[in-house]
C-alpha cells in the first residue's frame, strides 16, 4: 500500500526562517477572536463559581470561598448525573456506530429504491431535537396512543410505560435515532472510498462476505469510525433538549445528566454560583474524555 | 405536585416546622405518599408519573379515567358536550379527607397584569376590565354556553340563575373557594402561607425536585422510604443554602 500520509517537517525546515512581525500581526485577529471566544466564558465560569450569586437573592453577594463547590459536591444527584452522562454517550455510540456500519455497507450495495431509502435514513438528522423528542414521547412511545404500544398490543404484548420504567433507555433510543444518520453518512462515504480493485482482488482470492468485512472493510473504516466517535462524543456530552421535553430529568434522577443538572441549578435554583461549579465540572470531564479519545482513537487518524 | 401537597395536608403533614426544619421524612408524609403511590399504581393511567393537566383532561374527557382530582376550572370543560364525551355522565365532589379537613383543597388564582413597559396601558386596562366584567360573563354564557363561563372570577356569576342551572358544579366551586384558607392549611402550625405551595422563593425548586423523586416511587424505580429520605435531604440542603436553617 502506498504511503499517503502528508509529510510534514522537512518541507518547512527547508524554508529560510525570517523573524519579522508580519506573521504575528496577520495571525493576531484570529488568535484574539479565538481567545475571546473560549477564554472569556471559561474565566467567567471560574469567577462565578467562587461567587455568591443567586438571582432570587440579589442582596447576597461576595466571595464564597469553596461554598459553591461544597454545595454541588454534596448533591445526591451528582453521582447519578455523571454516571448517566457516560451511559448516554456510551450506549448511543455503540448503537450508532454499530448500526451505522451495517447500514453503510447495506447502502453501498445496489438495490431497488436505494436513493429513496438513503434520503429516509438521513432525514432524522434534520429534525429539531425538541420536535423529535415530542414525536417519540407522544406519538411513538406513549403507552395509550403510541405506535409502539399499538404494535405491542397487536402481537399480544402489554404496552410498557417507556419513560416511567425504562427512562434512560428511552432517551438513548431517541438520541440514537437522531445521530444514526450522521454515522451512516460518514461511514457510507468511507465505504464508498474503498478501492474497488482491492475488493475484487479479495473476492478472487476467495474471501466471503464475512472475511471481506473483517479483513478489508473494517480496517478501512477505522478512521471514519474514530471521527464519528469523536464528533458524536462532543455533542452527546451535552444532550439536553430531549431530556427536558420528555422526562425532565426523572423519575428521580434516572435521566439527569450533567447538562441537565447545570440547567436545574441555573434556572430552577437560579443559583449561578453552583451552576458555574457544575460548568467547571463539565469542562473537567469533557477534557478527560477528550484526552482519552485523543490517546486511544487519534492513533487511527495517523495510521 | 399540587394534589400531593393537599394529600400531605389532610394526612396531617407539613413541609416545615416553625423553625423551617423540613418535615418530609415523617409518618404523615409516608402514609400520604404510600396512599398516592398505591392509588396510581393500581388504578392510575400508565403514564401517571408524568401526566400533566392536559393529558389527564384528555384521558378523562374520552372516558379513560373514572376519577380525577384537579382544579375546579376543569369542570366547565368536562360538562361541555362539545368537548367531553362524558358530559352527561359526570359529577363533582370534594377530594377525600384523611386525618384533617385542613388544607385538603387547594386555592390558586389566575391574574391579569399590565407591565409598566406597556405602551398601551390605557387600552390594556380597558381590556382587563372588560375580560373580568359581568358583561363578559354574560357574553360567554350566551355565545358558548353557560358551563364554559370562567369560574371564580366574580361573585355575581354565582347569583346567575342560568349559570347555576347549567353548571351543577357551581355551588361546590363557590364553597371550595370560600372555605380554602391558605393561612390555616395544616394540622400543626407552620411559618408559611399557602395550601399547595410554600410562599418562599425557594419553593418552586424544592417542589419540582420532590415531585420528580415521588414520580420515581410511582413508577416503582424507588421505594417510598428511599424517596422521602432523599427528599428530606434535598430540601434541607436548599434551606440551609438559603440561610433558613443552620
Amino acid at each position: 500500500m502506498p504511503d499517503l500520509s502528508i509529510t510534514r517537517g522537512p518541507v518547512s525546515r527547508r524554508l529560510p526562517r525570517r523573524h519579522t512581525l508580519a506573521p504575528f500581526l496577520l495571525q493576531a485577529p484570529s488568535v484574539t477572536a479565538l481567545l475571546l471566544w473560549s477564554i472569556v466564558p471559561l474565566v467567567m465560569t471560574l469567577w462565578f463559581s467562587f461567587r455568591r450569586y443567586n438571582l432570587l437573592e440579589p442582596s447576597q453577594t461576595g466571595f464564597a470561598h469553596l461554598e459553591n463547590y461544597r454545595y454541588l459536591l454534596g448533591d445526591p444527584s451528582l453521582g447519578p448525573a455523571i454516571l448517566n452522562t457516560f451511559l448516554l454517550v456510551g450506549w448511543v455510540l455503540v448503537i450508532t456506530v454499530g448500526l451505522g456500519t451495517l447500514l453503510a455497507i447495506l447502502y453501498d450495495q445496489d438495490f431497488f429504491g436505494r436513493s429513496v431509502t438513503r434520503v429516509m435514513v438521513v432525514a432524522p438528522f434534520f429534525v429539531m431535537p425538541t420536535v423529535s423528542a415530542l414525536i417519540w414521547k407522544d406519538m411513538l412511545l406513549d403507552p395509550e396512543n403510541g405506535v409502539v404500544a399499538f404494535l405491542m398490543r397487536s402481537v399480544g404484548l402489554k404496552p410498557i410505560n417507556w419513560f416511567g420504567t425504562a427512562p434512560l433507555t428511552s432517551i438513548v433510543l431517541i438520541v440514537s435515532w437522531q445521530w444514526l444518520p450522521f454515522a451512516v453518512l460518514t461511514l457510507l462515504t468511507a465505504v464508498q472510498s474503498l478501492d474497488q480493485e482491492r475488493k475484487e482482488a479479495a473476492r478472487m482470492d476467495g474471501a466471503g462476505p464475512l472475511a471481506m468485512f473483517i479483513y478489508i472493510i473494517r480496517p478501512h473504516l477505522g478512521r471514519a469510525i474514530a471521527a464519528v466517535t469523536m464528533v458524536e462524543t462532543i455533542f452527546l456530552l451535552t444532550v439536553f433538549a430531549e431530556i427536558l421535553v420528555t422526562t425532565g430529568g426523572g423519575p428521580g434522577y434516572s435521566t439527569t445528566n450533567l447538562s441537565y443538572l447545570v440547567y436545574r441549578y441555573a434556572l430552577l435554583e437560579t443559583d449561578i454560583g453552583a451552576a458555574s461549579v457544575g460548568g467547571v465540572l463539565a469542562i473537567l470531564l469533557a477534557n478527560l474524555v477528550a484526552l482519552f479519545l485523543m490517546r486511544s482513537i487519534a492513533k487511527n487518524l495517523d495510521a | 405536585m399540587a394534589y400531593i401537597d393537599t394529600l400531605v395536608n389532610t394526612f396531617g403533614g407539613r413541609w416545615f416546622d416553625m423553625h423551617w426544619n423540613p418535615q418530609i421524612n415523617t409518618s404523615a408524609w409516608r402514609s400520604a405518599i404510600n396512599y398516592y403511590v398505591r392509588l396510581l399504581q393500581d388504578y392510575g393511567p400508565p403514564t401517571a408519573s408524568s401526566n400533566g393537566f392536559n393529558q389527564n383532561l384528555t384521558l378523562f374527557e374520552n372516558g379513560h379515567c373514572a376519577m380525577w382530582v384537579d382544579a375546579t376550572t376543569a369542570a366547565g370543560t368536562l360538562f361541555d358536550p362539545r368537548e367531553s364525551a362524558v358530559a352527561n355522565n359526570v359529577a363533582v365532589t370534594s377530594a377525600p379527607v384523611a386525618v384533617t379537613p385542613l388544607g385538603s383543597h387547594l386555592l390558586w388564582t389566575w391574574a391579569l397584569a399590565i407591565p409598566s413597559t406597556s405602551r398601551h396601558s390605557a387600552q390594556a386596562l380597558e381590556f382587563v376590565q372588560w375580560a373580568t366584567s359581568k358583561q363578559y360573563v354574560q357574553l360567554v354564557g350566551e355565545t358558548y354556553g353557560w358551563t364554559l363561563v370562567p369560574p371564580g372570577t366574580r361573585k355575581s356569576t354565582y347569583e346567575q340563575a342560568q349559570y347555576l342551572r347549567a353548571a351543577p358544579f357551581a355551588q361546590l366551586t363557590l364553597e371550595s373557594i370560600l372555605t380554602a384558607d391558605p393561612r390555616r392549611a395544616t394540622l400543626d402550625p407552620v411559618p408559611y402561607v399557602g395550601i399547595q405551595f410554600v410562599g418562599i422563593p425557594q419553593f418552586p425548586n424544592i417542589g419540582t425536585q420532590v415531585g420528580q423523586l415521588i414520580a420515581a416511587a410511582v413508577t416503582g424505580l424507588e421505594s417510598t422510604d428511599e424517596v422521602l429520605a432523599t427528599s428530606q435531604a434535598v430540601t434541607e440542603r436548599v434551606m440551609r443554602r438559603a440561610g433558613y436553617i443552620h
